[in-house]
């Protein structure tokens, strides 16, 4: 029966959405724990999608049809599952900051992170900081990831970092920051807590930051 | 040795023999200048007096020869006009619509895609869409007497800038969406490769409308596309083979057939190490780029390798040593020659567009220090 599990989780890193449907289908109809299809099948063929991606084993092509086989197993799983297995790793809001519009590598970091089991809120892209913080209020993520890809656009992470805290809102949350022209350097310069060079390492990142443990 | 022309200087690199000095070059395909440092640099350099824009909406819109005279530079450079039957469509926040039917906005120095107008469509859509018309009036206005001028009356070599600013896997994504295009070429094979194909078709049919007005004057014809970041590749070597590499290889069987003493030139940003043997199988003369920081992109390593069947175009890294210090320059500019120009087959340019936010001196020092190290036999 453990078969199944590797099956799904080789069919989602194969990218056949429909395979992996008909594979949790089955995998429920046999009475196994839908907590157990999620962790040991779904999550488990992403994470090897974040590795391999992070390794430069497989492209960007790759990890949106496994993300895409993801969401089609979840959406068979999700009435199966009760609060107890998707009490997340914890609630992140992405965004792109102001005045930059690329979203891709957002848009990957909030699939793996999804799939990793964390509740991810994306804002979307040209996000104003006044817009960041009114997110954080209402929603108050553990998590915050602020993206850019424009070497003119960083001083927006800055901005953003600096209207949080003046608007009492830094505390008790970490922030996260990524895109080609970041670096490390640039991370720890303007405050942020946590920065990752790629969409696999932000998840690793993610859950050092909140002190979970890898199941 | 007697001083060569320029022109002599850039035919003796690209046949792979050693000429006066490493020949430079600035403003062709994927090595413009943008607007910002342009104008700073015209400034610095003492220029006079304005020049038309030759485009609108890109980062480099500008192109003055002036420039190119005080730096040194090797070669002048030709394009296609914009058609001139349509107007471009310009939105009040300056916004405007190409001619694929899709819109860019500008954002903060830079210019991006903000609707894919395919993104819904069905493979049957693809037969009604408004294709853009290669053969239209206006794109070769002046083109043929402006290139033959600089042929016959100037010693510069000759290199005529890619017929469409973008190539085919990123007119696809533009007008599909860049996800769902991805998507398609691993699930959607069927409409991946009628899409591919009709884009390379306009192509295909522009360039060679292009080389019926200036082929028998160019050295060099560019071609400019991305297939690389910073780590990696953005599709396989496989999806790579499966959907552009035919295309490509027809348009350059097509160069080759009607002008077969031009190079061709392709540029790729990135990590691309895992396809240049595709490049060299379908007869890319010229890599541009050589980004030097990305993976895998060394430059000794990939003269080792590759030096016999190309020659390397750019290679002056533009994203730490361009903006550094002059000193940091030096040592770019000298690392690269050291590594790329013995044996010829090197052309110095920056790797990839110069950008707003690199000093003005710097962009002088680099030219100068390049005069200085490049002198054959190398010795740096």
């Amino acid at each position: 029966m453990s078969d199944i599990f590797a099956l799904v989780a080789e069919h989602l890193y194969q990218g056949q959405a429909e395979e992996v449907t008909r594979l949790v289908t089955l995998a429920l109809a046999e009475g196994l724990k839908p907590s157990d299809i999620l962790k040991r099948g779904l999550m488990a063929g992403m994470e090897r999608v974040g590795c391999d991606f992070r390794d430069g084993n497989i492209y960007v092509p790759e990890v949106l049809i496994a993300a895409r086989a993801m969401h089609a197993g979840m959406g068979v799983l999700r009435p199966f599952l009760v609060s107890s297995d998707t009490t997340t790793r914890g609630r992140v809001i992405l965004g792109t900051v102001r005045g930059d519009l690329h979203d891709i590598g957002k848009n990957l970091v909030g699939m793996l992170l999804e799939s990793a089991g964390f509740e991810v809120i994306d804002l979307g892209i040209d996000i104003p900081p006044e817009k960041f913080v009114a997110a954080v209020r209402e929603k108050r993520p553990s998590i915050l990831g602020l993206s850019a890809l424009l070497t003119t656009t960083l001083p927006e992470m800055k901005s953003t970092i600096r209207a949080l805290i003046e608007a009492g809102a830094r505390d008790g949350l970490k922030i996260m920051v990524g895109g080609a022209p970041v670096t490390q350097e640039f991370a720890d310069r303007i405050g942020a807590d946590g920065y990752a060079p790629d969409a696999a390492s932000a998840t690793d990142k993610a859950r050092e930051l909140l002190k979970v443990v890898r199941q | 040795m007697s001083a060569m022309s320029h022109r002599e200087r850039v035919l003796t690199a690209l046949s792979h023999q050693e000429p006066d000095r490493v020949p430079l070059d600035l403003w062709g395909s994927a090595t413009t200048l943008n607007d910002g440092i342009y104008m700073r640099l015209k400034q610095a350099l003492g220029i006079e007096g304005d020049v038309a824009p030759w485009r609108q909406g890109h980062t480099g819109n500008y192109y003055d020869e002036r420039v190119l005279e005080k730096l040194d530079v090797d070669f002048r450079h030709v394009w296609l006009k914009s058609r001139s039957d349509v107007k471009t469509k310009v939105y009040p926040d300056g916004s405007y619509v190409d001619e694929w039917g899709v819109t860019w906005r500008p954002e903060a120095g830079f210019v991006a895609v903000v609707t894919n107008p395919l993104n819904g469509a069905e493979l049957d859509d693809l037969k009604s869409y408004p294709w853009p018309v290669a053969r239209a009036p206006g794109r070769t206005d002046g083109l043929k007497e402006r290139t033959q001028q600089l042929r016959e009356s100037t010693d510069y070599a000759v290199e005529a800038r890619s017929a469409t600013s973008l190539g085919l896997f990123e007119y696809c994504y533009n007008l599909r969406g860049t996800e769902k295009f991805m998507i398609d070429m691993m699930t959607n094979k069927k409409f991946a490769a009628a899409l591919v194909d009709r884009v390379t078709q306009f192509e295909f049919e522009l360039v060679n409308y292009y080389l019926d007005a200036v082929g028998e004057y160019i050295d060099i014809l560019c071609w400019a596309e991305d297939f690389g970041h910073q780590t990696g590749l953005l599709i396989s070597p496989a999806l790579y083979r499966e959907f552009f590499k035919p295309r490509h290889a027809e348009i350059i069987a097509s160069v080759k057939r009607k002008a077969p003493h031009v190079k061709f030139q392709f540029h790729s940003c990135g990590a691309i190490r895992p396809i240049i043997p595709e490049f060299i199988d379908i007869g890319v003369d010229i890599l541009q780029s050589i980004q030097p920081r990305a993976k895998g992109m060394d430059s000794a390593e990939l003269k080792r390798e590759f030096g016999k069947q190309l020659t390397f175009h750019g290679a002056i890294d533009i994203q730490l040593a361009l903006p550094g210090s002059l000193e940091d320059i030096d040592k770019e500019v000298r690392k690269r020659i050291a590594a790329l120009a013995p044996g010829g087959g090197y052309i110095l340019a920056p790797s990839n567009n110069v950008q707003d936010d690199t000093p003005v001196e710097n962009v002088i020092h680099m030219y100068q220090v390049a005069k200085t190290y490049g002198h054959y036999p190398i010795r740096v």
